[in-house]
């Protein structure tokens, strides 16, 4: 069970706050002080407005009455006042609106241009409860002017303007200050930002008329109504209200940009992350596809491994080469002994068959002549006639040929039987020569791929940068959020305490001045109107003849009764408690143009004389057309008039 | 078989080719050949084809003459240097075979006759006079036996190769091919046949 707030003083409204959104009251002091949120001040009792003099002169242009005019109205007390003329255009409404620019600091709307430019100096007289002032506005088309106050017997300079838009604030800051009104700070959600209602917007409660369509002021702003009506009852939590709801609106406007910023960081994180999560599955399905350092260690004993043994095969392959060949210089050497063979048989043949036609004649060792005997004898015996030898038969060397030539075949043939397996082995021993240069490549490749090889490093490095970067993305954005969720809390803590603050005062309140309206109407010749509810939003529904129904929906004549009736409740109202903020000035611009029946303008001045009365402060003027209900009901002396055709002024 | 009658065959083509006409008939014999170093010089050549070739391209680069390039050529191209070569062992002097048994062969059939110096009690010098029988013989054997002609041939190239010059002078030529200088005494003269196909081979390939 939450502990119930308690409702006395600032100590308390910090405590709530502090109890509502479960922070501590420090945090609380500190977030409402940097957002400008003010628990509402002790307020100060009524402050109480009265004119004293209207003056004004300058010079008409195209009318009848054309030339300067001087016009001056002294010696205004609290009371019910009237202007009339017997015809319009002649000058009422002017009087009031003048009134109205000076008080205000800038024209309101209904104060005509030409009747305006022909103003050459302005000055209201007004007393703030018992002090003196006057608004001297000496060149209106400029702005220039003075504000004074009178001490003793002396009037002292309080401001000096000397434009139109120094004018305005200074007229604001004098009577929001004076009369302890708030400008009351509003959210627009058009602008996109705060918007402080003026002096100029909240002095729209003093005024009414020419049309009565907004039960209260004379600008029809969202919102505004509401706020005057709190203002004017005296709420005491209203600007408090007012300025915690524009923090709440300010900080969920911030909130909401900061979400739609962050959604748009979020979108770029995630756009950029997709970008890098890309470019990091191209580096690493890069990277696999290059071997890694133990796969170059393990390429390369496996390619250091593959060379020796083709080294050694080819060195194999050499030696068994050599040996073929030394092989094949034997095969040769035999082969050209046997082909020389056979020549030198068949020469040798050749040249036997020669020299044996030639019968020697004498023994080549001692000359001796062959004798005939010797001669005779190798005939007969087939014994050499030199040496006595048994002569040669038939062959003379043709068996030894054959053989010759047969192992000159065989020679022949096993050379180049050789000469096909050397051929062999030569090829061979090409294909191992291959074999090492291949190796010897692949392992020089491996060796640049070692020295040169980066790639694989700045792959890596590109792995890891992406990484570092992907991770950097990828943490969450280091916002403080518990803080802004508290001052969230804070702030939304001092909305509803406020707002609770106000609501329950003016419960009350609120049925209070709807009964009061309810009389005043029915004073002001609103019969048969048994029922009204001033609503917290400033919305007045009533019952009338029995049937329910609401402001916006009455007669023009009913509005503007029940728009006095619910000014003039509001005013008693804050009269009674002491504490409303109305300083108790009214303008009623031309009532009788609203199709009231003279019988009604009647009640509603007999009664607002009557109310101007009972309320000793309130002050009304009342612009019409001279009419006998008018005539009947206003003291004399505080009519002015003008008859036939005349100006005012 | 007796072997000596291939060397008698051709050093009997050698003596008619390199032989000279006598001014007179001295014993029957028509010409006269001049000193045994000699012949030994140009039975070299014969049998060793391969060095004939060196000759031969010493005197085309001098000479330019194609026939020897041409017969250079062939005797590379038909292996001649394999074939025909008969191995020679260097001796003091150069190559040197014992002739004596080839010689008793031509001598004994009267081709022959061995004549010379003599001047205190030592050879000085010894020569080979030949017969019209000689010459007759060898004409007949070219016809009889055609395997015989390229003795004659090969004798009458390296007559012609060898000119005027004496047998001292012909021996020191062939000291001079570093092959046949670099063969230590005693040991058979090697091949210089790769030597020589390669100068053919650096002439063709200029020449082209």
């Amino acid at each position: 069970m939450a502990r119930r707030p308690k409702r006395d003083n600032k100590s308390s409204w910090t405590a709530n706050i502090a109890l509502r959104s479960g922070e501590a009251e420090a945090t609380v002091e500190e977030v409402l002080d940097r957002r400008r949120i003010k628990a509402a001040p002790a307020m100060s009792s009524p402050r109480r407005l009265t004119l004293k003099t209207i003056e004004f002169r300058g010079e008409k242009h195209g009318t009848v009455t054309e030339g300067p005019f001087n016009f001056k109205w002294s010696d205004l007390e609290p009371g019910l006042y009237a202007i009339l003329s017997d015809s319009n255009l002649k000058g009422k409404s002017s009087i009031l609106h003048v009134a109205r620019w000076l008080l205000r600091g800038e024209p309101a709307s209904g104060l005509q241009k030409d009747v305006k430019a022909w103003i050459q100096e302005a000055r209201l007289q007004f007393s703030l409860n018992e002090t003196m002032y006057e608004v001297r506005l000496e060149d209106p088309a400029q702005g220039t002017g003075a504000l004074v106050q009178l001490t003793g017997d002396q009037w002292n300079q309080l401001a000096r303007f000397d434009s139109a838009a120094e004018f305005k604030s200074t007229m604001s800051e004098f009577f929001l200050r004076e009369l302890g009104l708030d400008a009351l700070p509003t959210w627009n959600d058009e602008l996109g930002k705060e918007v402080v209602q003026d002096w100029a917007a909240l002095s729209g409660a003093l005024s009414m008329g020419p049309t009565f369509s907004s039960l209260l002021g004379d600008v029809n702003m969202a919102g505004l109504p509401t706020r005057l009506m709190q203002m004017y009852l005296g709420l005491p939590w209203v600007s408090t209200y007012c300025e915690a709801k524009v923090a709440k609106s300010v900080l969920d406007r911030e909130e909401s940009e900061r979400v739609r910023r962050q959604e748009d960081v979020r979108r770029e994180q995630m756009k950029r992350t997709l970008e890098l999560e890309d470019q990091l599955q191209k580096a690493k399905q890069e990277l696999t596809t290059l071997p890694t350092l133990a796969d170059y260690r393990a390429q390369y004993g496996a390619a250091s491994e593959a060379l020796l043994a083709a080294q050694a095969q080819r060195r194999s392959s050499l030696l068994a080469l050599e040996a073929a060949k030394s092989a094949q210089m034997q095969l040769d050497k035999a082969e050209r002994f046997d082909r020389r063979r056979v020549v030198e048989i068949t020469d040798t043949i050749a040249a036997g068959r020669i020299f044996r036609t030639l019968d020697p004649k004498c023994c080549p060792r001692c000359d001796a002549v062959v004798t005939e005997a010797r001669r005779e004898r190798e005939e007969a015996a087939n014994a050499c006639a030199m040496c006595g030898e048994a002569m040669h038969t038939g062959d003379d060397g043709e068996a030894e040929l054959v053989v010759a030539r047969e192992t000159a075949a065989k020679s022949k043939a096993a050379g180049d039987a050789h000469r096909e397996h050397i051929r062999n082995v030569e090829s061979e021993s090409a294909l191992r020569g291959d074999d090492v240069r291949h190796c010897e490549a692949a392992l020089a490749k491996l060796e640049s791929e070692l020295r040169a090889g980066n790639r694989r490093n700045d792959l890596m490095l590109v792995v890891a940068r992406l990484e570092a970067r992907l991770d950097e993305i990828q943490k969450p954005v280091a916002t403080p959020k518990s803080d802004r969720l508290k001052e969230m809390a804070i702030i939304a803590a001092a909305v509803d305490e406020s707002d609770a603050r106000v609501k329950e005062i003016q419960e009350g309140l609120l049925t209070e001045v709807s009964k009061q309206i309810v009389d005043y109407a029915r004073r002001f010749g609103m019969i048969q109107l048994s029922e009204a509810r001033l609503k917290g939003n400033a919305q007045l529904d009533i019952v009338k003849g029995g049937k329910s129904t609401t402001f916006g929906a009455v007669t023009v004549g009913e509005k503007l009764r029940l728009k006095i009736a619910t000014v003039l409740a509001i005013l008693k109202s804050g009269e009674k408690r002491g504490i409303g903020r109305h300083p108790g000035l009214l303008f009623i611009d031309s009532p009788g143009a609203q199709e009231l029946a003279d019988d009604d303008l009647a009640d509603l001045m007999r009664e607002l004389k009557a109310v101007s009365e009972e309320l000793q402060h309130l002050q009304v003027f009342v612009a019409a057309l001279a009419s006998p209900p008018m005539l009947a009901h206003v003291d004399p002396e505080r009519v002015l008039r003008k008859e036939g055709e005349d100006w005012m002024w | 078989m007796n072997e000596y009658l291939r060397d008698a065959i051709r050093l009997l083509f050698i003596l008619c080719e390199g032989s000279q006409a006598l001014p007179e008939s001295i014993c029957d014999a028509t010409h006269i050949f001049r000193g045994e170093a000699r012949l030994h010089a140009l039975d070299f050549w014969l049998r060793y084809p391969d060095y004939l070739a060196a000759e031969l391209l010493d005197r085309f680069a001098r000479d330019g003459q194609p026939e020897d390039l041409a017969l250079v050529e062939n005797i590379m191209s038909s292996e001649e240097p394999d074939i025909r070569r008969l191995p020679m062992v260097r001796y003091f002097f150069g190559a040197f075979d014992p002739i004596d048994n080839a010689m008793s062969i031509l001598k004994s059939r009267e081709l022959v006759a061995i004549t010379g110096r003599k001047s205190g009690g030592r050879v000085i010098e010894t020569n080979f006079l030949l017969f019209p029988k000689t010459f007759a013989v060898c004409e007949q054997a070219v016809k009889s036996a055609p395997v015989l002609k390229w003795y004659c041939d090969r004798a009458k190239v390296v007559c012609d190769l060898a000119g005027s010059a004496t047998g001292t002078a012909l021996k020191e030529r062939q000291y001079k091919r570093s092959q046949y200088a670099g063969t230590e005494l005693g040991y058979q003269i090697p091949s210089i046949t790769e030597a020589v196909r390669a100068r053919l081979d650096a002439i063709k390939l200029k020449g082209k």
